[in-house]
């Protein structure tokens, strides 16, 4: 049971200044930049007139030039620019995990960190009850008890119109409604594509790694909680252990994203274990994250090794 | 066409222009076609009553040979006939052109049975990677609900049922103890199931050739082990004809009050100890020497000698039956019988530790790779056998029992677990192979998510694999709207053609090059373990029709283009039909691959051959 600070106390309380310093430069032997090609937006990528030019590019009077900042990638004949820090283009099958933003007719309106709201139909929704019906009228008057503005969901793009807008649906027992966690915002590009999404780490927590960039911590569920699928937010007390370990989990996050590490459940996990000898709340400061992002590299370069 | 038209007669079929065949169908439902010649295909249409029909064959090429037709097909056109309301009867005429149709063959016809339902499920790319983006289904999970798998999952429950009482079965079963000189007894099990095994597959492959059937004749003295019988010698006395079974009549040694008495073949076999399995020590009756005539089976013939004998089998059955009657027990044997059994006991009493064999490999000339091999381990596991400790424990009978039963138990487990599990899926291999061909091509990763290709892939519904590599090399995107429209061809038409056409040198080379892609891609599926030939796959892209589509796209009129080339006119507008959809899987692949330069390329391309007659709106949607 936590104390809380007595209000009458005037006596000492260590403050934690800091002066603004230049960053310094991570070593250069862990960064694997050999073999990648960085090229800034105005860059020349090549003035081969053979290859086909895909997202990110243009050409400009015969030369084949970046307009955004990331990493050139060549497949066959195609050239394309991956930026780092852009806005989440969806493709069919990633999961996302978005926050209602409207409640309008059969539909609502999700923000997913990307440049169009995505649209969640009401169709594209489970039943309560998994029944397997025609959405009534009176489905849409009680469209807001379901799901609100300001509540998170997980969800999957089902298809992309054609002005880039997203569709989701939640049509199975693993999406739905989140409950009670944590949600951390990190840029779109670093979180990996995988086969599933959907981790139970061993340090015990959950987490979903959406595409999206939104990252979102939550206690293990129970055994019967895992049959309720999206409609049973579980509002039972989170004991002190699981908010510990998900408080790390989540400045851990902030750690790998600040020096632009791929997320992953294998780089999470490293990233915990390399962070238990320090408090949770140190991990934040910038010698600290430092020095567990290196470790981590380090355990994860000697892995693929 | 409007010459017959006027005198009432039509024809349809598909080599005719859309559009007048539609125009053919409402004159022929306003009835103001008296006489249609048609395929088949109008039999499957609505509201085309007719009086008659007139088959002008019962036979027709399907595409492989020339075969009748099914029952089926023949029901679905001759039921044409009748119309309703204004026919009492429907009348069917066969022509018989070239003689009168055997009776058998038009009684099938007729009265046959109906095609059986078999499963068309394929198992494509475009299939894999769609189910393969999702991160909530298993492509196994997809294939386990097919058709082809119906008779499989039928069964499924009622197998779940057993492999429960089975794991009850099993964990009530007490555990085998293995101190000391037991400690090998497991191995010893295999070996002696490995040997059994072995024996009988050497045993049933002398039985299957020709060598040895001609061997097991009237005569030969033959070594029987079974239930009954233990290295006891016989005579074979009769073989039945029936060359899927074969069963002998054969006279036996045994003990003089065995004689006749069958005794209950349900006794589970006793453990042997390494010297039974081994010896070949003949058995000699300790008492006054029996005889009896059974019929034996191939599996319990273990040694055909070299040793023959001259019988009189008849006399020597007849002779046998008549004192098992109850009358006659008391009888004594007769001539033949006695002579042969004493000759039968003479060799046994001469060789007590077995006569010589006939040898699989040389004696029965049997020199197949199996065989031999056989051979060769089967004494190789006799040499080990000899060096088991577990034989020589007290123990030894009863604990080899337990093991017995409990490996039943679990074989029958694992046999069941293997048919509820993905491993019995038919398709799986295939499944496999194809994911490797994915993989090679890089259309995902080795961790199985989707790359890019795999995505541009999903999007194209024929000839994935093909034209995403041709996206990707810009083939497509060098080539100007009409010169790729022309080259797209190749996927939409599949006849031969007689008039090979006159292209320019840029579109050659294009050939060129999508011969060479489709030659890499079918020898990387063969690598993979994929059965389809290169020159098959290669050969399914046909470039009959580029000419006329590339003189179509740049604005030629039709009734130019049909004298281009031998192909039928409306078998052109059906494929520039498909080619436009090709093309529009094209855009949206170029849209996601951000390329917007073929965007538009395959967006021009499409609006230069959507004109004209090919795409005129159906009559019916007036």
């Amino acid at each position: 049971k936590e104390r809380r600070g007595h209000t009458h106390t005037r006596g000492k309380m260590a403050v934690d200044m800091r002066l603004p310093s230049a960053r310094e430069r991570a070593a250069d032997s862990l960064s694997a930049a050999e073999g990648r090609h960085l090229v800034a937006p105005g860059d020349v990528i090549t003035t081969d007139t053979g290859f086909m030019r895909g997202h990110g590019t243009y050409m400009d009077e015969e030369k084949l030039t970046a307009s955004v900042a990331g990493e050139v990638e060549r497949v066959n004949k195609l050239i394309c620019v991956r930026p780092l820090k852009t806005r989440f283009n969806g493709e069919v099958g990633d999961v996302v995990v978005g926050r209602i933003t409207e409640v309008q007719q059969k539909r609502w309106k999700v923000e997913t960190n990307s440049r169009l709201d995505s649209v969640l139909l009401l169709s594209a929704v489970n039943l309560p009850g998994g029944e397997l019906r025609r959405r009534s009228a009176e489905d849409e008057l009680t469209m807001r008890d379901y799901l609100q503005e300001g509540d998170l969901i997980s969800a999957e793009v089902q298809s992309v119109f054609a002005d880039g807008a997203l569709s989701l649906h939640t049509r199975s027992l693993k999406y739905g409604k989140l409950g009670q966690g944590v949600l951390v915002q990190v840029s779109p590009s670093l979180v990996k594509r995988q086969k599933t999404h959907f981790h139970n780490l061993t340090c015990g927590a959950s987490v979903i790694l959406g595409n999206n960039g939104y990252v979102w911590l939550y206690p293990t569920p129970g055994q019967q909680d895992e049959e309720m699928g999206g409609y049973y937010t579980s509002l039972e007390p989170v004991s002190l252990m699981d908010r510990e370990v998900i408080s790390r989990l989540r400045n851990c996050l902030l750690a790998l994203s600040a020096h632009k590490v791929l997320l992953y459940d294998t780089s999470l996990l490293y990233c915990y274990e390399a962070s238990l000898c320090h408090q949770i709340k140190d991990i934040l400061k910038p010698e600290v994250m430092e020095q567990i992002v290196m470790e981590t590299r380090q355990r994860l370069a000697n892995q693929e090794g | 066409m409007i010459q017959l038209l006027k005198k009432g007669i039509g024809v349809h079929h598909s080599g005719i222009l859309p559009i007048l065949k539609e125009v053919i169908e409402m004159l022929f439902t306003r009835g103001l076609v008296k006489v249609l010649f048609a395929t088949e295909t109008f039999a499957m249409g609505v509201n085309m009553p007719a009086r008659t029909v007139v088959f002008d064959s019962i036979r027709k090429h399907d595409g492989t040979g020339f075969r009748d037709l099914l029952p089926g097909e023949y029901i679905q056109m001759a039921g044409r006939a009748g119309r309703r309301g204004l026919d009492t009867t429907g009348t069917v005429i066969i022509l018989c052109k070239a003689g009168v149709h055997e009776m058998s063959d038009l009684h099938k016809m007729m009265l046959g049975k109906p095609t059986v339902l078999q499963s068309q499920f394929r198992l494509t790319y475009t299939m894999i990677l769609n189910l393969l983006r999702v991160e909530a289904l298993r492509v196994t999970d997809m294939m386990k609900r097919s058709f082809s798998e119906c008779h499989c999952r039928r069964d499924a429950q009622s197998h779940e049922k057993r492999i429960a009482q089975l794991k009850k079965m099993l964990s009530s079963l007490p555990p085998i103890d293995t101190e000391g000189q037991l400690a090998d007894l497991v191995t010893y099990y295999h070996t002696v199931r490995e040997l059994t095994l072995t024996r009988g597959t050497l045993q049933k492959a002398t039985l299957e050739s020709v060598n040895g059937v001609k061997a097991l004749s009237v005569g030969r003295v033959v070594v029987i082990n079974n239930s009954q019988h233990t290295n006891a010698l016989g005579v074979i006395l009769q073989v039945s004809s029936d060359s899927a079974n074969r069963t002998f009549t054969a006279l036996v040694l045994c003990e003089k009050d065995g004689e006749g008495t069958l005794k209950p073949d349900a006794a589970p076999t006793p453990p042997k100890s390494p010297q039974l399995l081994c010896s070949t020590a003949l058995f000699i009756p300790e008492g006054p020497c029996g005889h009896t005539v059974q019929k034996i089976r191939a599996e319990d013939v273990t040694g055909i000698t070299v040793k023959t004998l001259r019988v009189a089998p008849d006399r020597i059955i007849d002779n046998f039956n008549k004192r098992q009657m109850p009358r006659f027990k008391l009888d004594p044997p007769g001539q033949a019988i006695s002579t042969t059994t004493q000759e039968l006991l003479r060799l046994a009493e001469a060789n007590p530790d077995g006569v010589a064999t006939l040898d699989p490999v040389n004696d029965l000339q049997l020199k197949g790779v199996e065989v031999v091999e056989a051979s060769m381990r089967l004494r190789i596991l006799q040499e080990s056998l000899g060096q088991f400790t577990c034989v020589h424990s007290p123990r030894f009978s009863e604990e080899f029992s337990r093991l017995q039963e409990r490996m039943v138990l679990q074989e029958e487990l694992d046999r069941l677990q293997f048919l509820v599990s993905d491993q019995s899926l038919s398709l799986l291999p295939e499944y496999h192979q194809r994911v490797e061909v994915l993989k090679s091509l890089q259309y995902v990763d080795a961790g199985g998510a989707v790359q890019l290709k795999g995505r541009v892939a999903c999007e194209l519904s024929s000839h994935e694999l093909l034209l995403t590599e041709l996206l990707f090399e810009g083939a497509l995107s060098s080539l100007p709207p009409e010169e790729s429209a022309a080259l797209l061809s190749c996927l939409v038409f599949t006849q031969k053609t007689q008039v090979t056409p006159e292209i320019n040198a840029s579109l050659q080379e294009g050939v060129q090059r999508v011969l060479g892609v489709a030659k890499r891609i079918a020898e990387l599926q063969r690598e993979c373990g994929l059965s389809e030939s290169v020159e098959d796959y290669v050969g399914q892209y046909k470039f009959g029709l580029t000419e006329v589509v590339y003189c179509w796209a740049r604005g030629m009129p039709f009734s130019e283009i049909a004298t281009l080339t031998d192909v039928q006119e409306g078998i052109v507008v059906r494929c520039i039909q498909r080619l436009d959809e090709v093309l529009k899987d094209v855009r949206n692949a170029a849209r996601i691959v951000g390329d917007s330069v073929l965007y538009s390329k395959m967006e021009q391309a499409s609006t230069a051959i959507k004109r004209d007659i090919v795409f005129t709106a159906s009559l019916y949607t007036h």
